[in-house]
C-alpha cells in the first residue's frame, strides 16, 4: 500500500529527490540526468512533485509534473505535463499506479487553475504503446537527440474516471 | 586518503546530487532543493563537478564550476565560476580543500585553456568559506540573492592556479 502526497515542504522534497538519486540509473528515460534535474526543479516550482510512501514511511514512488508543456513553450496553461513517474521495483502493480493517478487527479482538481489535458512523453516502443495506448491518445512521435519519443495526451474528463474509485 | 572522481556517468551525477541535496543547507542557510537541482543541471551543461570519497568509498565532499555567469546565460566561457563546495567536518582542517581546488583548476584548464578569470561567490554569513577564499582571491563585489548577500571573490586564472600549485 502506497500513500501519495504532494511534496510541498523541503523535508519531503529532499526525501523524494534523494530517492530518485538512488534510482537514477533505473528510470528508463532516454534523456540525461541534467534534464531530470531541470524537470524536477520546475515541478517543485509548480508544486507538482508527488511522493508515495510505503507503510514504513519510506519513499517508494514519485511523480513530477508542471503546469504548461515544453511543446508550446509553456503558453497554454490548461495543459499539464507529466515529466516523470517512477515506482520502486516490486511496487509496479496496477494498484500503486492507480493510487498515484488518483492522487495526481485530485491534486489537479484542487488546483485553482483549470486543467483540460494532461500530456507526457515516453520512449517509443511496443511495450509502452500497449501500456499507454489504453489510457491516452498517441499524438505524435518525435526524434530529439536523445532518441525516439512518443507524445501522448489525455483529456481531463477521461482522467477523471480514475478518480471514480 | 581522499579520492577525487570527476562526474561523468549518470551514477556519479546521482551520487553528487544526493550529497549536494543532503548538505545544501550547511552550505547556504535555507537553500531550497529546487535550487540545488537547478545548480546540478547548470553544472552538467556548462561545467564539471567532482565528488570526493574516503578509503571506504563514502562520499565526503563535492566541488564544481561552470564556465560563464548564469545571469548572462553562461555566454562568456573565459570566466569560470566555482559552485557550492562542501566537505564533511573531519576533512576540513587537512589538505583536502587545496587538493580540491587543484583538481578544479586542472579541470577548468582542460575544459577551456583560455579561461582568464575565476570567480568564487559565497554567502556573506559563512565565515569558513569567506576565510578560505580571502586567501585565494580578492573580494570584488557583492550580490543580493533570495538567500541574502553573497560576497564575490575574483582571481585571474593564473593567480588561482599558482595558489593551488604552491601546495603540490
Amino acid at each position: 500500500m502506497i500513500a501519495w502526497s504532494i511534496a510541498d515542504n523541503e523535508a519531503d522534497r529532499e526525501l523524494g529527490a534523494k530517492f530518485l538519486c538512488r534510482h537514477g540509473t533505473e528510470l528508463g528515460l532516454l534523456y540525461s540526468w541534467s534534464t531530470v534535474m531541470s524537470s524536477l526543479s520546475y515541478a517543485m516550482e509548480d508544486n507538482g512533485f508527488l511522493i508515495g510512501r510505503d507503510r514504513d514511511g519510506r519513499v517508494a514512488a514519485v511523480l513530477a509534473h508542471t503546469v504548461g508543456t515544453l511543446d508550446d513553450g509553456y503558453r497554454d496553461l490548461s495543459k499539464v505535463e507529466i515529466h516523470l513517474l517512477y515506482l520502486e521495483e516490486g511496487r509496479r502493480e496496477g494498484a500503486t499506479l492507480l493510487s498515484g493517478l488518483r492522487a495526481f487527479v485530485r491534486h489537479l482538481l484542487e488546483s485553482p487553475r483549470e486543467t483540460k489535458e494532461v500530456v507526457f512523453f515516453t520512449p517509443s516502443n511496443e511495450e509502452n504503446r500497449r501500456r499507454f495506448g489504453k489510457v491516452a491518445t498517441r499524438v505524435k512521435t518525435t526524434e530529439p537527440p536523445c532518441g525516439t519519443l512518443d507524445y501522448y495526451a489525455i483529456p481531463m474528463d477521461r482522467l477523471l474516471r480514475f478518480d471514480a474509485g | 586518503m581522499v579520492n577525487f572522481e570527476i562526474c561523468e556517468s549518470t551514477r556519479q551525477w546521482c551520487r553528487y546530487t544526493e550529497f549536494y541535496v543532503e548538505h545544501r543547507q550547511r552550505m547556504i542557510e535555507g537553500y531550497l532543493v529546487k535550487d540545488a537541482l537547478a545548480d546540478v543541471k547548470n553544472c552538467m551543461r556548462h561545467g564539471r563537478a567532482a565528488i570526493l570519497t574516503d578509503e571506504s568509498g563514502e562520499a565526503i565532499g563535492i566541488g564544481s564550476f561552470v564556465l560563464g555567469v548564469e545571469s548572462e546565460k553562461f555566454a562568456d566561457k573565459n570566466i569560470a565560476v566555482l559552485g557550492n563546495s562542501f566537505f564533511v567536518e573531519k576533512y576540513r582542517s587537512n589538505r583536502t580543500f587545496v587538493r580540491g581546488l587543484q583538481t578544479l583548476a586542472e579541470q577548468i584548464a582542460d575544459m577551456n585553456g583560455d579561461v582568464k578569470e575565476v570567480r568564487i561567490p559565497t554567502a556573506s554569513g559563512n565565515p569558513y568559506t569567506n576565510g578560505l577564499y580571502r586567501k585565494i582571491a580578492r573580494q570584488t563585489g557583492t550580490m543580493e540573492t533570495r538567500y541574502g548577500t553573497f560576497q564575490i571573490y575574483s582571481a585571474s586564472y593564473d593567480e588561482f592556479a599558482s595558489f593551488c600549485d604552491r601546495f603540490h
